[in-house]
């Protein structure tokens, strides 16, 4: 694949500034998400990557504020970027007017299942000419119209039929191309797709993606990718976010991340993807251990007890702080704190 | 979120969910007290529920005044009776003048607890027997029979026939729910279709044709055998299908498997293996059925089609308060209502605090 | 559509079934006394002075096949049942079907009544409780339906009945407006009737309200915490709007699937409610039946109300059929 030359880093569309989202569950308070930052500018595509249960379905909802009843944003700024205006969304309230606005609107959301976020009693047409009324001033006729325009648009065969169809009635590739096509008919801003490809097969996965990819070379949109599939960032996205537990452990161009990973965390999840230019025989790594529990995070280094190279003593204590390593490339990682520079530490 | 809990067993965490269901809990206590009514009724009456007083139909309640010349002396005043020459009804005056000493630990009628005579109450009046009609907390019948006493007494015969009827029903439905659960195929089908036939009659008046033809010369154990038998052959259908569901469900657990790989034979499996896992649901759905069993057989008694005269039960007493324009005079005999009403009301409340805390984690 | 078909003869073999058995009780019923009923109408007929003779009596006996063995006699009742001769009430000297007849629109009324009142109440309010999941509303909501399940039908229109007598001087036992009692049926007049059986209507449908309201909320509730909900917020949609639109649809159903076990219960609790409000259904004529040991009538009135019960069943089942593809799958 030829390799892309990422549009230039325009002023951000959202910014997302510090975020703390905590959940309060009868067992006690888990904080999901711990302080992330992250900028989503026009025409480029940022990935988030990490194990499910590192926040990032969480900050994508946070985002739209539809998080959770029991989620809390706790602090931290989310700013959008609208008209030369910047409001933020983490104050509005979550069922005001003003919200209600902003969703599906200027920013629009693709979920991983798209069999059952449609509704099973209502006909796609239906959900999405219903998308399009709430925010734009079009008659039914003319709202048909528009719906069935964006249904070709984003490739869907015989869009006129597609509309009165069922989600149930449609192939897994249909159906996200119609997730897609409502997500992106009232001409948002601002595309998040959470996991787009997880409940796809295969060959699916690669129309999809090839779509995402379509939409972000030919508009001025911001693509948020959210995924646990390492693969699917390196094909899509400009900028990498790579997140643990609730926290930003390493971010930064994707072509540098995935050239010169950093983090022992990103370190550990390249080396256990497949290399179609590995020799053969070779064994994939494995990550040892899995995620802990939300409510027994380590102390120091939420990475630490699966690290191999954890500093006894020192990541075991002390939480490291984001260092910049070079310009856009940050890592939150003690091996980088005393020499910064350091080459990967064997 | 389970092992968040470690060392909890599934009891400790019904038993603490249960006590987080507020009105459940306090319902406890007011089942736990209906309960002591029936075991010390007698005790806590103080006139024979049974002996009518001739000069005393209808008395209002009257009220215990607990000072005399501002010390503590406990005493009612004694009643005048007289007629109105106008409607030429009875009428009822206190007598400030004559006072007689309520005391604590009487005399009174003889009756029978735990195998023993006594004769002992908790009050009574003192100097002369309480049956000659001077106390009367709640008022007296159209007898003359003293109210307070035949409710306590009421309460035994219904929450005891609640009881009766539950375990009745109870049995049926967990004969029935299991085998119609773990043999499923023909035996299945037929169950749930005779639980279905019998669900689809209004049950209120096959009851009423049921009690109805119980003949009036029967003895009041017989009448209060047969109408608990009534209520019972009737009320199982609902544990049945709730026991169903569950053993079906668990029938394909792969414990059951092992148990039957091991040689266990299906009584074994369902007396050790599958009802023992119910018992939650089991204890939930039995605690909601009281209730009802209650409720059936004072709405029987009220329409004066269960236990008759001269039983007393809750529907025998509200059978009593059938009359409008007698109630607008003796708004009294509307006392019973309560008792039932508590104890229908607190056996729900607990039954539905149990059901939301048989499942601990859910 | 095999199996929609199947799904009808099923339901409709289980119908016949039904009331089959409901008529075996109803013959039983009518056995159960002691005696039979020529006995008691000769002691009758002696009472009133028409003093029968033993010949008279055997007649009467080979009349009514008193003679024969019990299931001839059973088939015999049975097929004079079947060509609407429901038998002789000897309490009203009247036949038991007119009797019946007179009374039976009433009843069916008062129980649709229930019914429908019970819905219009209980949309709104499950709709309202799962909004405010855990609201103080939520809680008052479901504590008056915990009460309105478990208090009987027969206490609370008691307490209604004493409170209306003695503190607003109401009698419940008219069920027209004076104007309206000899008036030709008329709009008005139906209104009036419908006006008055409004408060009965509510003491006996308060039991179906509260259970429709727990199953719809925890439905609305179980639909809520789907993906496509999510979806639709993330769409812009107002909250109201969403549940209005989306879960309702699904929630419908406990309205059409409880049908089977509301009008049984509803059915049974007017004959309660009536008796106690003394409303002109065939409660108090039961009851009367049943005092008097008028075996006929009471049958028939069980018998009557039983089969129409599980009529109106069959028809609840077909309308879930034709309304949710997920039953006709599963039956």
């Amino acid at each position: 694949m030829p390799e892309r030359i990422p549009p230039p880093q325009g002023e951000p569309l959202i910014s997302v500034q510090d975020l703390h989202v905590s959940f309060r569950t009868d067992e006690g308070v888990v904080r999901a998400v711990n302080g992330i930052s992250f900028d989503l500018r026009p025409g480029r595509t940022l990935g988030v990557v990490g194990e499910s249960g590192c926040g990032k379905s969480v900050t994508a909802r946070a985002i739209l504020r539809i998080e959770d009843k029991h989620a809390r944003i706790d602090s931290g700024r989310i700013l959008l970027s609208r008209d030369n205006q910047v409001r933020n969304l983490a104050t509005l309230p979550k069922h005001g007017r003003e919200m209600r606005g902003i969703r599906g609107r200027d920013i629009g959301l693709v979920f991983q299942e798209p069999m059952t976020s449609f509704s099973p009693v209502h006909t796609i047409g239906d959900q999405i000419v219903e998308t399009i009324r709430l925010h734009l001033p079009l008659d039914r006729a003319a709202a048909r119209r528009r719906a069935i325009e964006q249904l070709a648009q984003v490739g869907t065969p015989h869009p006129e039929f597609i509309m009165g169809q069922y989600a149930w009635e449609l192939s897994g590739g249909l159906r996200q191309r119609a997730m897609i096509a409502m997500a992106l008919v009232c001409g948002p801003s601002v595309l998040i797709a959470d996991e787009p490809t997880t409940a796809l097969d295969v060959t699916t996965q690669a129309q999809v993606l090839d779509l995402l990819r379509q939409l972000r070379d030919s508009s001025a949109m911001a693509l948020l990718l959210i995924t646990h599939d390492l693969g699917v960032i390196a094909e899509t996205a400009d900028d990498v976010v790579v997140m643990y537990l609730g926290r930003v452990v390493e971010q930064g161009a994707a072509a540098a991340i995935f050239r010169s990973p950093k983090h022992p965390y990103t370190q550990a999840l390249l080396r256990s993807m497949p290399n179609p230019l590995a020799k053969p025989h070779t064994r994939l790594s494995t990550l040892r251990g899995s995620v802990p529990h939300p409510l027994a995070q380590p102390s120091g280094c939420p990475f630490h007890p699966r690290c191999a190279k954890a500093i006894s003593g020192l990541c075991d204590r002390i939480e490291p702080t984001p260092l910049t390593l070079a310009p856009g490339h940050a890592v939150a990682c003690h091996l980088y704190t005393d020499a910064a520079l350091r080459p990967e530490v064997a | 979120m389970a092992e968040l809990v470690p060392g909890a067993s599934q009891w400790t965490l019904i038993r603490r969910r249960f006590l987080k269901h507020r009105l459940a809990a306090v319902s406890t206590v007011v089942v736990a007290l209906l309960y002591l009514v029936v075991v010390f009724a007698d005790f806590l009456a103080y006139a024979d529920p049974a002996a009518p007083n001739p000069g005393r139909p209808l008395v209002p309640p009257q009220p215990i005044h607990l000072f005399e010349d501002g010390h503590f002396a406990p005493h009612v005043h004694a009643l005048h009776r007289w007629r109105d020459p106008q409607t030429f009804e009875m009428r009822y005056a206190p007598d400030p003048a004559t006072r007689i000493p309520v005391v604590l630990w009487a005399h009174g009628y003889t009756y029978r607890i735990l195998g023993f005579k006594a004769d002992r109450h908790l009050i009574g009046v003192s100097g002369r027997p309480a049956s000659e009609g001077a106390l009367f907390i709640m008022g007296a019948d159209s007898l003359g029979r003293d109210l307070f006493s035949r409710i306590l007494l009421a309460i035994r015969t219904s929450l005891v026939i609640g009881l009766a009827a539950v375990a009745l029903s109870l049995s049926l439905g967990l004969v029935m729910g299991t085998i119609s659960g773990y043999y499923g195929g023909l035996v299945d089908l037929l169950i749930q279709r005779l639980i279905e036939i019998l669900r689809a009659i209004p049950t209120i008046p096959l009851w009423m044709g049921l009690a109805a033809a119980i003949p009036a010369t029967w003895s009041i154990t017989a009448v209060y055998f047969t109408v608990t038998l009534i209520i019972a052959l009737i009320g199982w259908t609902e544990l049945a299908r709730e026991l169903r569901g569950r053993i079906m469900a668990l029938r394909n657990e792969d414990y059951v498997l092992a148990a039957e790989l091991a040689g266990s034979g299906p009584g074994r499996i369902m007396l050790v293996h599958l009802l023992p896992a119910c018992t939650s649901h089991i204890i939930a759905t039995t605690t909601l059925a009281i209730p009802a069993m209650i409720a059936s057989e004072t709405a029987l008694g009220f329409l004066g089609l269960g236990l008759r005269p001269p039983a007393i039960s809750l529907g025998v007493l509200l059978n009593g308060a059938q009359n409008l324009e007698a109630l607008a005079l003796s708004p009294w005999l509307l006392w019973p209502v309560a008792p039932t009403a508590a104890a229908i009301l607190a056996f729900n409340f607990i039954g539905d605090g149990l059901r939301d805390a048989a499942d601990p984690y859910a | 559509m095999g199996s929609v078909s199947n799904f009808i003869l099923r339901r409709l073999a289980l119908s016949v079934v039904t009331i089959w058995v409901i008529s075996v009780i109803s013959y039983v019923i009518i056995q159960l006394p002691p005696g039979d009923f020529v006995s008691s109408y000769v002691a009758q007929l002696a009472q009133s002075g028409a003093i029968g003779s033993g010949d008279d009596l055997a007649r009467l006996r080979a009349d009514y096949g008193l003679d024969q063995p019990m299931f001839i006699r059973y088939a015999h009742w049975a097929w004079g049942v079947l060509r609407g001769n429901l038998g002789w009430s000897l309490d009203w000297g009247r036949p038991v079907a007119d009797l019946i007849g007179e009374r039976i629109g009433m009843t069916l009324l008062l129980s649709l009544t229930a019914l429908a009142l019970s819905w219009i109440l209980a949309l709104p309010i499950a709709v309202y409780c799962a909004a405010n999941r855990g609201t103080p509303g939520d809680y008052f909501f479901a504590t008056l339906g915990l009460t309105g399940v478990a208090l009987p039908n027969f206490l609370l229109s008691l307490g209604v009945m004493y409170v209306g007598y003695r503190w607003f001087n109401l009698d419940f036992s008219e069920v027209h407006s004076p104007q309206y009692a000899t008036a030709p049926p008329s709009l008005g007049k139906g209104l009036d009737l419908l006006w008055h059986l409004l408060t009965p209507a509510l003491i006996l449908g308060l039991a179906t309200t509260a259970r429709l309201i727990r199953v719809l909320r925890a439905n609305l509730l179980d639909e809520l915490e789907k993906p496509y909900i999510v979806t639709a917020r993330a769409k812009g949609m107002r909250e109201l709007n969403l549940i209005l639109k989306y879960p309702l649809r699904v929630a419908l159903n406990p309205f059409v699937s409880t049908i089977g076990m509301t009008l049984p219960q509803l059915v049974s609790g007017s004959i309660i409610v009536s008796l106690v409000m003394n409303l002109p259904t065939v409660g108090p004529l039961l009851l009367r039946a049943l005092q008097a040991q008028d075996m006929f009538l009471a049958s028939g009135i069980l018998l009557i109300l039983a089969t129409l019960t599980v009529l109106g069943t069959l028809v609840s089942d077909l309308l879930l059929a034709w309304l949710d593809p997920r039953i006709r799958l599963a039956a």
